[in-house]
């Protein structure tokens, strides 16, 4: 069965990044822009990443096509499963 | 010790030493009490006293202050560790009760939380324990500076080196000191330059090179009271803080459990600029990280502070005929990775080797030193390369120690193990990055890259 992607990421960067209850739907969110993230926590997001499915994030990719919204970053992580 | 106390008392060591040594009571002739001079009883020169001694070739070390004295430097990496192993002095290192360093942290400016790293995530060789310290330099420099006499070395403190004595053949043949406005020759075979900052041989010659890219400036006082960490597990870890501001970071070092040390260190022209006395300028400094204002919301200020400018050089040459320059007589580039001592040990250990085997084969000529002037440039360019790199990457540094493969190596890095270019292939990964960064379309992490040049 594949790995549901998705519902991790929502999760790691709600519990990582989110503090309190701020009304905000991460999954539909656009992480950046309604600074959920910040290009730093974007590291960390990297490494949880990497460690957590196996798979490697190049620096080139760390762009706001990748990072923009949930959706954008599963597709990322998909891609290389 | 008062004044003419201390004159006896180095009237007494030269009497000692040489029957016919007269200092303060008219100078009378020149001198030889040993085969080596070392000018400078700081690390540098009580790691070469000590090497020396246990060598068995006659050393003396002739110091202008009389120790204890405060000094800057309070944190070592864990390569030094295996230097005072050698020398015996590890004992007197747990003694004295230094604060542990087990490894360093890196705190963002804006957000919660630390990048840390520990030395016991690499064991080294030769090094049975997974921690180093950090030091009163006080205490250390004059803790250090005994040892080297207990091997065997002659320590006069209060002795001012004026100036160096030449041959015809540029060949170093002793040094002209001053006791007390009294001034005397000591000779010797070998002199030694290691009075750090005070680069006097550097100067004497006009070795002396202005770095091209660091002009660094620091603030720094200890406090009580400082809140070091959240995490009980690295508290008394090094912390080093981002400040928003041109090359700006600053140290946190624990010397004891109520003492902290906190410095302010940024490129020369934001202090020029700010137009600011010292100590506004210190704490607008920790004001622009809300990490670093939290942690020093109830610190409380214990002794003055203190400055340091003007301190990247490096010499022209690190040797000549029969001499050498040791540790920061001979380059200093940056505080950022507590790099100093750890360069001054390495030098000095490898400075006595070429001394040791100079004395054997009589040939003390410049050529015959040349290889501890590679070995020692090639280490420092190493160090100099990784600090370059830091402070191009500033926060971007700590995707670094996150990274699964290049973590270790960033470790091995400032444990001071790397003396060779080829096995430090995370310098390249960092160079990479950076070129990723700033040549990829609209890169995320493209505004955290410094304006400092790295090629």
């Amino acid at each position: 069965m594949a790995v549901e992607v998705r519902p991790i990421i929502t999760e790691y960067i709600k519990s990582e990044f989110v503090k309190g209850d701020t009304g905000v739907d991460v999954d539909s969110a656009n992480l950046l822009e309604e600074e959920i993230i910040d290009s730093l926590g974007i590291f960390t997001l990297v490494s949880f990443i990497e460690d957590k499915f196996g798979v490697s994030v190049e620096p080139e990719e760390v762009n706001l096509d990748n990072f923009e919204t949930v959706s954008a970053v599963t597709t990322l992580v998909e891609g290389k499963l | 010790m008062g004044h003419d106390r201390h004159v006896k008392y180095v009237d007494g060591l030269l009497k000692t030493w040489h029957p016919s040594a007269r200092t303060t009571q008219g100078y009378g002739g020149r001198f030889t009490v040993a085969d080596v001079i070392i000018i400078g009883g700081g690390p540098a020169g009580s790691v070469l006293g000590s090497y020396l001694s246990m060598a068995g070739v006659s050393n003396i070390i002739l110091e202008k202050a009389v120790h204890p004295r405060p000094h800057v430097g309070e944190s070592l990496v864990s390569s030094t560790v295996r230097i005072f192993d050698e020398i015996g002095f590890l004992p007197t290192m747990e003694e004295a009760g230094f604060t542990r360093k087990y490894g360093a942290a890196w705190r963002p400016t804006k957000k919660e939380g630390e990048f840390s790293i520990r030395f016991a995530e690499f064991p080294q060789e030769g090094v049975n324990q997974d921690y180093t310290y950090h030091v009163e330099r006080s205490k250390f420099d004059h803790l250090l500076l005994l040892h080297a006499r207990d091997l065997g070395s002659k320590v006069v403190q209060g002795v001012e080196v004026r100036e160096v004595l030449f041959d015809d053949n540029n060949a170093a043949t002793g040094v002209r000191v001053s006791i007390d406005g009294a001034s005397t020759e000591l000779s010797s075979k070998f002199v030694i330059d290691c009075s750090g900052r005070n680069t006097i041989l550097g100067n004497q010659l006009g070795l002396r090179q202005k770095d091209p890219v660091f002009n660094q400036f620091a603030v720094a006082a200890w406090f009580e009271n400082v809140h070091r960490s959240d995490n009980p597990e690295t508290e008394e870890y090094i912390h080093i803080y981002f400040l928003p501001t041109e090359r700006g970071w600053a140290w946190q070092i624990p010397l004891t459990d109520e003492i902290t040390s906190i410095g302010v260190v940024a490129e020369r022209e934001v202090f020029k600029q700010s137009r600011q006395r010292k100590e506004e300028y210190f704490w607008d400094m920790v004001a622009t990280s809300p990490a670093l204002a939290t942690a020093m919301e109830n610190a409380k200020q214990v002794e003055d502070f203190n400055t340091e400018a003007d301190y990247s050089y490096v010499m022209e040459k690190f040797v000549g005929n029969s001499w050498m320059l040791v540790g920061d007589s001979a380059r200093f580039v940056d505080p950022i990775f507590s790099s100093g001592i750890s360069i001054a040990a390495e030098a000095a250990k490898y400075a006595s080797k070429s001394i040791v085997e100079a004395l054997q084969t009589g040939d003390r000529s410049e050529a015959a030193l040349q290889p501890y002037e590679d070995k020692i440039k090639a280490g420092v360019a190493i160090w100099y390369e990784f600090i370059l790199l830091y402070y191009k990457l500033m926060h971007l540094f700590t995707y670094f120690i996150d990274h699964k493969e290049h973590r270790l190596q960033i470790l091995q890095l400032l444990q001071g193990e790397v003396y060779e270019r080829e096995n430090a292939p995370v310098l390249d990964a960092m160079r990479e990055m950076i070129k990723t960064v700033e040549e990829t379309p609209g890169h995320l992490w493209a505004g955290h890259l410094t304006d400092i040049p790295i090629d």
